[in-house]
């Protein structure tokens, strides 16, 4: 038992082992491989995305830088030709027609004024109103700038009629400050060019100013103008100067507008430092290399799908040519050499294979001398075991002159002692006739009854011995059976002989019929020892003799139920048993009934 | 078996981590930015998220024959200017609702008493007669006019009177603006006349004017008085339509916005 279950435990394991190492070497480098390719599609696409958010703010950059450096030259006026004074006595009518051309230079300047060195507006033209008012603006920040020479680009204000944003330049007469020039410059030209050119269907900039304010951005504008939304991390990163620039691959994050997930970068618009961002929403950012990344995961899950499928058949087929060897090797072990392997891989199984096939070819040649010897050894002792038979029964008969007592004791023990002989030479005859193929069986009609009751006469002797009852009460109408009349008396004998010779004292055995349409059964049934579960199966093996049986010194060649099994089913017949320890033994013949 | 489950378990962790970690976007979350509260000039701790401003029209007693009959209609629409532009300034963050005092209030003075005080526009007290007048008549339980507004202003919101005046002058002071009525309905006021309002309601809210007095030095050594502007803005130019006006960035900053 052992045995067969650390086989088992093997078939299992060699075939797991295939399927495993199939699994193994097929899946990891599948995973690998989508590991590397998706690792390096993404980091080529994030490098991909991120260049053309740069480039994208480069562009708009270098709008807004052109915006205010057009302005700022617009404004900057150095005066070469005329000294101071020819000036001052000009009153203001060289600035009057300054102001005029500045304002109509461009349509970014809404209003535009020069203000002499004490802070007052001399001269003034305004798209803002029809008569502006001439002002004092001596403590204005970019006045006060402008008077050091310095050109000056004020914070963003934000009116209803949009952003504007307060400049101031210098009027240089050589190299000496004589006025100085004041302009509102409306940010729509700005505010417009982030519209144009952005990323994609969805992508859009962001504009603000140096204090975190709001700008703009191209399209519907997601916030109010104005607002301060310096304290978003990526904006206060930039302002402190923290990041000269965000995104080296494109931050990914939730965007401020929708809270949508998008990839952004950004960098501070040269020379007035405004933060300029690039947003753009990762759905379409990605949709192209989601859709390449969807069709690779597909691939490597259908490749892993065939492999965990193939595995198994795979796996079998390997595993195929060894359970071959297993079954066949198995017939061999229940004597039946004429199985051969065919395996056909053409490599090392197949020669395994044959020479299998040779070994199995030696041991039937083995078991043929086997057996060859058995039936010259049995009988060649046949004889002189029938002669000794012979002359001990005609010594008791007193042929050879009266015995002492010593001497029919001595004699009974040769006498039971060459009966034993005697039975062991027959059976053994038997089984050599047997598989030399040389026992005959001639079925005909049988009336089974005279034959049943003629073998209990015989065991009578031996059942009064042990006390044992043997009962028979057969049917009036019972059916003839097809039997070979010796050989059915032969497993008769067998059968009731044994529950006579296993079945305890003062025992019974019964012989019953049981009629069924077609068949006729023969129970012989007794209360003897009973046998044992793992005992009855192999209880019609060769040569098997329980251990109970063994220790009770009953003796016996263990060739007795294995010559029944195989005289019964030559006649067609079959047999089982039903045992229990201790409550006896059922043995059950079933033959066809005589048409 | 066991080998073969354990490797399914490996490997469905590695198809999984494949498909959910593998060359898949790190998305930061969304970054939480601290509410700001609009608040009044210089004092963080009186809320102006909601403003509610009651306007009036204060019709001294020897001028009820000047008093214009459809002031509602006419007020109205620069207060819906005042709204957008008060919106747009605090990046919505403070909202302006209005209603109207639904009569004319009848002074118990006459114009000049009013307007001896009133014209004085760098006084800060100049408006206290009106408003004193106003707050005893309409807003104490006892006055003749008594409308019971604070409990109405209730629930956050910072209450304001536009006094809208029959006579000369503006001023502003305290939760209260007075703004003459010919700057709303004369032609000559157009088209300053809501950045005018505008400036005076400001007031209320506490923001300083953005111009200084200082003189003008002639050629001549002649001075003159000047207003200096220290800001373009709203409380310091108000010659200029609303819809090109502001608040200054650092008033705004002293604000909460």
């Amino acid at each position: 038992m052992a045995y067969f279950m650390t086989s088992n435990k093997h078939k299992g394991r060699i075939r797991n082992t295939f399927i495993l190492l199939f699994i193994v070497l097929s899946c990891v480098p599948v995973i690998i491989l989508g590991v590397v390719s998706l690792s390096a599609m993404a980091i080529t696409h994030r490098q991909n995305v991120y260049n053309l958010e740069r480039q994208v703010l480069e562009e708009k950059s270098k709008v807004i830088e052109n915006f205010f450096k057009n302005i700022l030259d617009t404004l900057s006026i150095r005066i070469e030709t005329l000294d101071e004074q020819t000036l001052d006595k000009s009153g203001n009518l060289w600035q009057e027609s300054f102001v005029q051309s500045l304002i109509e230079a461009n349509l970014a300047i809404q209003e535009v004024s020069f203000a002499d060195l004490q802070g007052k507006e001399i001269s003034k033209r305004s798209r803002l109103t029809k008569t502006p008012d001439m002002l004092y603006v001596s403590e204005l920040p970019q006045f006060k700038e402008a008077i050091l020479g310095k050109q000056y680009v004020g914070t963003v204000h934000t009116t209803l009629a949009g952003q504007t944003v307060s400049v101031a330049v210098p009027v240089f007469i050589r190299e000496k400050v004589f006025n100085v020039v004041l302009a509102e410059v409306s940010l729509s030209p700005i505010i417009k060019s982030l519209n144009e050119a952005a990323l994609g269907d969805s992508g859009y900039a962001l504009l603000f100013d140096n204090e975190g304010a709001f700008i703009g951005s191209g399209g519907k504008a997601p916030f109010i103008p104005g607002l301060n939304l310096s304290r978003w991390n990526k904006l206060e990163a930039i302002l402190k100067g923290e990041a000269a620039s965000i995104g080296e691959f494109g931050d990914r994050y939730h965007s401020l507008i929708g809270d949508v997930p998008v990839v952004g970068s950004a960098i501070r618009v040269s020379k007035i430092g405004w933060p300029l961002f690039v947003e753009w929403p990762i759905s379409e950012a990605d949709a192209v290399i989601n859709i390449v990344r969807d069709k690779v995961l597909i691939v490597i899950f259908l490749s892993i799908f065939l492999v965990l499928s193939l595995a198994p058949i795979i796996a079998g087929r390997l595993v195929c040519p060894i359970r071959l060897l297993e079954r066949t090797s198995e017939e061999i072990e229940k004597g039946n050499f004429d199985q051969k392997v065919q395996i056909g891989t053409n490599d090392e199984l197949e020669e395994l294979g044959e020479s299998f096939n040779r070994m199995a070819a030696g041991l039937k040649r083995l078991q043929e001398l086997k057996n060859e010897f058995v039936f010259i050894a049995a009988h060649e002792l046949r004889t002189p075991v029938t002669a000794i038979k012979w002359y001990i029964s005609s010594i008791f008969e007193g042929d050879a002159g009266n015995m002492t007592n010593q001497m029919k004791k001595f004699l009974t023990v040769i006498k039971v002692s060459n009966e034993r002989l005697v039975n062991l030479v027959n059976d053994l005859l038997y089984i050599a006739r047997s598989e030399a193929g040389r026992i005959e069986i001639a079925v005909s009609r049988n009336n089974a009854k005279p034959f049943i009751q003629s073998i209990i006469e015989e065991v009578k002797p031996l059942a009064i011995e042990k006390n044992i009852s043997v009962s028979y009460d057969p049917p009036a109408d019972l059916p003839d059976l097809m039997i070979d009349e010796g050989q059915f008396k032969e497993v008769i004998m067998n059968l009731i002989s044994n529950a006579v010779k296993y079945g305890k004292n003062s025992g019974w055995v019964k012989i019953s019929h049981e009629v069924t349409e077609g068949k006729v059964s023969i129970r012989i049934e007794d209360n003897g020892l009973g046998i044992s579960e793992d005992d009855q199966k192999r209880l019609f093996e060769k040569f098997f003799r329980s251990d109970k049986v063994k220790g009770a010194g009953i003796q016996g060649t263990g060739l007795g139920l294995f010559i029944t099994k195989e005289l019964v089913e030559k006649m067609g017949g079959a047999i089982n048993v039903e045992s229990a320890i201790g409550k006896g033994t059922t043995f059950t013949l079933k033959f066809s009934r005589a048409t | 078996m066991k080998k073969i489950f354990i490797t399914f378990f490996f490997l469905i962790v590695a198809l999984a981590g494949l498909t959910f970690f593998v060359g898949v976007s790190r998305v930061e979350p969304i970054a939480e930015l601290k509410p700001s509260k609009a608040h009044l000039y210089g004092k963080p701790d009186v809320s102006i998220e909601n403003v509610s401003l009651l306007v009036l029209y204060f019709v001294p007693k020897d001028r009820t024959e000047r008093a214009i009959s459809g002031w509602k209609e006419i007020i109205e629409p620069h207060l819906k200017e005042l709204q957008e532009f008060h919106n747009i300034q605090f990046s919505g963050k403070s909202k302006i609702s209005y209603e109207f005092y639904p009569q004319i209030i009848v002074g118990e003075k006459k114009g000049k008493e009013y307007e001896m005080n009133i014209l004085d526009h760098s006084n800060p007290e100049a408006i206290i007669p009106v408003t004193e007048e106003i707050s005893r008549r309409v807003l104490s339980v006892n006055g003749d006019l008594y409308i019971n507004k604070e409990k109405e202003a209730s629930g956050g919101a910072r209450q304001v009177y536009l006094v809208v005046f029959e006579g000369e002058g503006g001023s502003g002071n305290g939760n209260a603006s007075l703004i003459s009525r010919a700057y709303l309905t004369e032609n000559g006021y157009e088209p300053f006349g809501t950045t005018f309002l505008a400036h005076e309601f400001y007031h209320a809210l506490g923001l300083p004017d953005n111009y200084q007095q200082s003189f003008y030095v002639y050629g001549d050594s002649q001075k003159i008085p000047i207003s200096v502007l220290t800001a373009k803005d709203i409380m310091g130019r108000v010659g200029v339509s609303i819809k090109n006006s502001y608040i200054d960035r650092e008033i705004l900053k002293k604000m909460g916005i």
